[in-house]
C-alpha cells in the first residue's frame, strides 16, 4: 500500500510519517519489568501519513484513539517506539534535544487548552518572545518586542496586550496568543491539537478562520487533530480517520464525507447534524465501549463495535442477526456477561434459577431481538453457549461460539484499499473476503 | 493579511476592565494588611533584622566589657567613664546581657539565613533535577534524600560537626544546612512533578528550549510561592537548631555571643540568677513565633496548601 498516488503534487511531501508507533509502558517497577507483568498501551500503532506543502490534514477520532499522542510523537515530544518521521526528506525520528532544535523552528504546536499552555507567571510579551530568544531571532529585547506586537496584531489582538498576563484574556484571546507564539518562529508546519474544542462555539469559527487565513498568508501546512467533524469540514483538505491507534480511512474531505468507505467513518458521519433533509441519514449508534488500547481487538480493531461486521461462513442467518450474536460473543470473550447478576435478579423475582431459566433470561437480556427470531440451529447453539457458561465452563462456551461466530473481521487484519483518491481498511472492500467465502 | 478580517473576540473590546494581575508582592501586601498576626510577625522580624544590622549602635555597651558578675536586671555599674545601666543584668562572666542579646541576634539570624539559603540552593537544584529528569537520576538523588531524611536534624548536624572536628560559625551553617537539604529537595521535586506535565512546559519543549532554561524560567517561578513559605518556616527551625547545637556545646566557639550559648551558660545558675537564661530564651521564642506567624500569613497569601510544605 502506497499512498504516492494520493499526493496532491509531485514534490516530496513536507512531512512523511511511516508506520509510526508509540506504546506507553504501564509497568510500574522493576519487578513488573522482570516478570513481564507490565503492559503497554498501544496509543499509536503503525500510522502512515503524509502532509504536503500548504495543505490542511485533519486527524479525526474519538477521545482516547491516540490522535493527540500521534501529534506529539510526530513532533518528537514523545519519543516514538517505532517507525519514522521525515521532515523534507530528513529523518527526525530519534533526534536528541539539540539535534532537534533547528527542526523545532519549522514544526510548531497549538494546544487544546489555551490557558494551560501559557505560563501563568509570564506576560504575553515574554511568552511570545521566548521562542525568538531561544533561536536567536532579533537583536535585542526591543527588537523582539516589536515583532511580538506585530504578531499580536496579526492574530487579531492589540499591541497593548503584550503586557498582560494570560488569565486576563478570554479563552479565544488566549488561543490567539498561543497561535502568535507558534508563528513567532515562522514555522512550515503547525500541529493544532484540538485547537477549538475548549472554546465557546461562537469563538470556534473565528479561531478556525484565523488559522486558515494565517495558513494562506504564511504558506503553512496544518495538521489539525480533532474529534469534531465540523472542524474538519471547515478547514481541512484531507482527513484521516483514526480508531484505536490506527488510521482506518484517509482521503480528500469531500470524497470521504460523500462516500465514506469505512463503517467507522460512516458511523461518525451519521452523527453529524445536517441541515439539508435530503442529506440526513439514520444515525448509526455505535454500541459497546471503545476497547482498551492495552489489548486491542484482533483482526480489524473495529470488529467489536462494527455495525457492518461480516458474518462467518458458518452463519446460517442474515447480517443483522449475526451482528447481535457477534456482540454476545464479544461480551462473552471480554467477560462482560454477568451470570451471577442474572441469577440474582431471577431470585429476587422469585423465579427458579435452574440452568434453563437462567440461560433463557441471559439470552433475552443480551439480544435486542426476540431470541425466537434467530434461525433454529442458531438458537440451539446460543442455548448451548449459555448453558456452558452457567455451568462455569467458559472454555467450552467460547469453543462452541467460535464454531459459528468467528467473523473474518476478527481473524485477519484488513489491508488499506485504494479507491479513487482515498484509502480505507475494511474487509468489505476486499474481493477475497466476502460473507460467502470462507476465510483461510 | 489584514486584521480587520479576523474579528476580535467580543471580550477584547471591553479590554479596559480586565481583572488585575496580582504579583506575588501585591498578594503579600494584601494579606499583611488583612491579617494582623502576620503583620505583627513581619514587624518583629524587621525590627530584629534592623537591630542585628545596627548592633554596635543599638547596644548600650560593648558586649565584651566585663562588669560585676550576675548583677540583676535594672541595675547600674560604676565604670571609669561614668555609669553603665544593665537593663537585663549581667551574666556569670560579668557581660551585659542586653548588649549580648543584641549582638547575639546578629549571629543567630545570620546563621539561620545563610543556613536556609544553603539548603534552599542545594535542595532546589536536587529537587529540580530529580523531578524534571525522572528515571535513574531521580532514584539516585531521592535515595540520598530519603537516607538523609531518616536522621533527625540535630543528630545529623552533630555528626557533621564531629566529623569536621572543629567548632565555628561556618561549620554550624554547613551542618544545619546539609540537614535541611531534604526538605527543599522533596518540596521542589513534588512541585516539579506536577508542573512538568503542564502544557506550557510541553510548549517550551516544542519551541526548542533547553532543559536548563525550562527548569529555571518555566518551572521554578511557578514553585516560588511554596518555596518562599518553606523558607519562612525553615528559618525559625534553623534558629532553634543553632541554639540547640550551641546549647549542647557543639555550636560556635564558647566566647561568641549567641542566644543558644547564653541559654546554656545561664542554665547552671538558674536557681540563683534566672535572668541569665530567661532573657535569651525569650529572644529565641519571640523571633521563632514571629517567623511562624509571618509564614502562616504567606501560606494563605500564596494559597499554598498546608502539608504541601514542611513535612518535618
Ligand atoms: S473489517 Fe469488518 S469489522 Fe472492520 S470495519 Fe470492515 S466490516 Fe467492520
Amino acid at each position: 500500500m502506497s499512498d504516492s498516488s494520493l499526493q496532491s503534487d509531485d514534490g516530496e511531501p513536507l512531512l512523511t510519517v511511516r508506520n509510526l508507533k508509540k506504546h506507553f509502558d504501564t509497568s510500574t517497577g522493576l519487578t513488573d519489568r522482570l516478570l513481564g507483568g507490565g503492559q503497554s498501551v498501544k496509543a499509536v500503532d503503525g500510522v502512515d501519513l503524509t502532509l504536503h506543502e500548504g495543505e490542511t490534514l485533519a486527524v479525526v477520532g474519538e477521545s482516547g484513539c491516540g490522535k493527540s499522542t500521534l501529534g506529539r510523537a510526530i513532533l518528537n515530544l514523545h519519543q516514538p517506539t517505532d517507525g519514522t518521521v521525515r521532515y523534507g526528506g530528513e529523518d527526525i525520528t530519534h533526534l536528541s534535544g539539540k539535534e532537534m532544535k533547528p527542526y523545532r523552528q519549522k514544526l510548531q504546536l497549538i494546544f487544546q487548552d489555551p490557558l494551560s499552555s501559557l505560563n501563568p507567571r509570564q506576560t504575553v510579551n515574554e511568552i511570545i518572545s521566548a521562542p525568538m530568544e531561544v533561536h536567536g531571532i532579533g537583536d535585542s529585547a526591543a527588537d523582539r518586542r516589536e515583532r511580538v506586537e506585530e504578531l499580536l496584531v496579526q492574530v487579531g489582538l492589540k499591541e497593548s496586550h503584550a503586557d498582560r498576563y494570560p488569565h486576563q484574556f478570554s479563552g479565544g484571546q488566549q488561543q490567539r496568543v498561543g497561535i502568535a507564539r507558534a508563528l513567532a518562529l515562522e514555522p512550515r508546519v503547525i500541529v493544532a491539537d484540538e485547537p477549538v474544542s475548549a472554546l465557546d462555539v461562537s469563538v470556534q469559527a473565528q479561531i478556525l478562520n484565523l488559522l486558515s487565513e494565517l495558513q494562506s498568508s504564511y504558506g503553512l501546512s496544518l495538521l489539525t487533530i480533532t474529534h469534531d467533524l465540523s472542524v474538519v469540514s471547515q478547514i481541512a483538505d484531507r482527513v484521516a480517520v483514526m480508531y484505536l491507534g490506527e488510521i482506518v480511512e484517509i482521503g480528500p474531505v469531500e470524497q470521504i464525507f460523500e462516500r465514506p468507505q469505512h463503517p467507522y467513518t460512516r458511523a461518525l458521519l451519521s452523527a453529524v447534524p445536517r441541515i439539508d433533509a435530503a442529506d440526513r441519514t439514520d444515525r448509526i449508534l455505535l454500541k459497546g465501549s471503545v476497547p482498551s488500547p492495552i489489548n486491542p481487538p484482533s483482526g480489524c480493531r473495529f470488529h467489536t463495535r462494527c455495525p457492518e461486521v461480516i458474518p462467518s461462513s458458518a452463519w446460517p442467518g442474515n447480517q443483522s442477526t449475526f451482528r447481535e450474536a457477534f456482540r454476545f460473543y464479544n461480551r462473552l470473550l471480554h467477560e462482560e456477561l454477568e451470570i451471577d447478576l442474572v441469577r440474582e435478579r431471577l431470585e429476587n423475582e422469585g423465579r427458579s434459577t435452574d440452568t434453563d431459566t437462567v440461560a433463557t433470561q441471559l439470552l433475552d437480556e443480551s439480544f435486542q431481538m426476540p431470541i425466537e427470531e434467530l434461525p433454529d440451529d442458531v438458537q440451539t447453539v446460543m442455548y448451548e453457549i449459555a448453558r456452558h457458561l452457567i455451568e462455569d465452563n467458559r472454555e467450552q462456551a467460547i469453543e462452541t461460539a467460535q464454531g459459528v461466530l468467528d467473523s473474518p473481521c476478527k481473524q485477519s487484519k484488513p489491508e488499506m484499499q485504494v479507491s479513487g483518491a482515498s484509502q480505507a481498511s475494511c474487509h468489505l472492500l476486499t474481493a477475497e473476503v466476502t460473507p460467502t467465502i470462507s476465510p483461510e | 493579511m489584514s486584521t480587520s478580517q479576523s474579528p476580535i473576540d467580543a471580550k477584547a473590546d471591553e479590554i479596559d476592565d480586565v481583572e488585575e494581575h496580582l504579583t506575588l508582592r501585591k498578594r503579600l501586601w494584601g494579606t499583611l494588611k488583612r491579617d494582623k498576626k502576620s503583620m505583627l510577625g513581619a514587624i518583629v522580624i524587621l525590627s530584629f533584622l534592623l537591630v542585628a544590622i545596627f548592633a554596635p549602635y543599638v547596644a548600650p555597651v560593648d558586649p565584651e566589657q566585663e562588669y560585676g558578675i550576675m548583677e540583676p536586671p535594672n541595675t547600674h555599674s560604676e565604670t571609669a567613664d561614668g555609669e553603665a545601666y544593665h537593663l537585663l543584668g549581667t551574666d556569670s562572666y560579668g557581660y551585659d546581657i542586653f548588649s549580648r542579646i543584641i549582638f547575639g541576634a546578629r549571629i543567630s539570624l545570620l546563621v539561620a539565613l545563610v543556613t536556609v539559603l544553603f539548603a534552599f540552593t542545594t535542595g532546589t537544584a536536587i529537587g529540580l533535577a530529580a523531578g524534571y529528569y525522572g528515571g535513574w537520576i531521580d532514584s539516585l538523588l531521592m535515595r540520598y534524600v530519603d537516607f538523609q531524611w531518616a536522621f533527625p536534624t540535630l543528630i545529623l548536624a552533630a555528626g557533621i560537626i564531629a566529623v569536621s572536628g572543629s567548632l565555628g560559625v561556618i561549620n554550624v551553617i554547613i551542618a544545619v544546612g546539609v540537614a535541611f537539604i531534604d526538605d527543599f529537595a522533596r518540596l521542589v521535586r513534588s512541585e516539579v512533578l506536577s508542573l512538568r506535565e503542564k502544557e506550557y512546559v510541553v510548549a517550551a519543549r516544542a519551541i526548542g528550549m533547553s532543559d536548563r532554561r525550562i527548569m529555571i524560567k518555566e518551572i521554578l517561578p511557578n514553585a516560588v510561592a511554596s518555596l518562599i513559605v518553606q523558607v519562612t518556616l525553615m528559618i525559625p527551625i534553623a534558629i532553634l537548631a543553632e541554639a540547640s547545637l550551641s546549647f549542647l556545646g557543639l555550636g560556635v566557639r564558647p566566647t561568641t555571643p549567641t542566644w543558644g550559648l547564653m541559654l546554656n551558660e545561664g542554665r547552671q545558675f538558674i536557681t540563683q540568677a534566672w535572668w541569665l537564661s530567661i532573657f535569651p530564651g525569650f529572644a529565641i521564642m519571640i523571633v521563632v513565633l514571629a517567623f511562624n506567624a509571618f509564614g502562616d500569613g504567606l501560606r494563605d497569601a500564596f494559597d499554598v496548601k498546608e502539608g504541601e510544605v514542611l513535612d518535618r
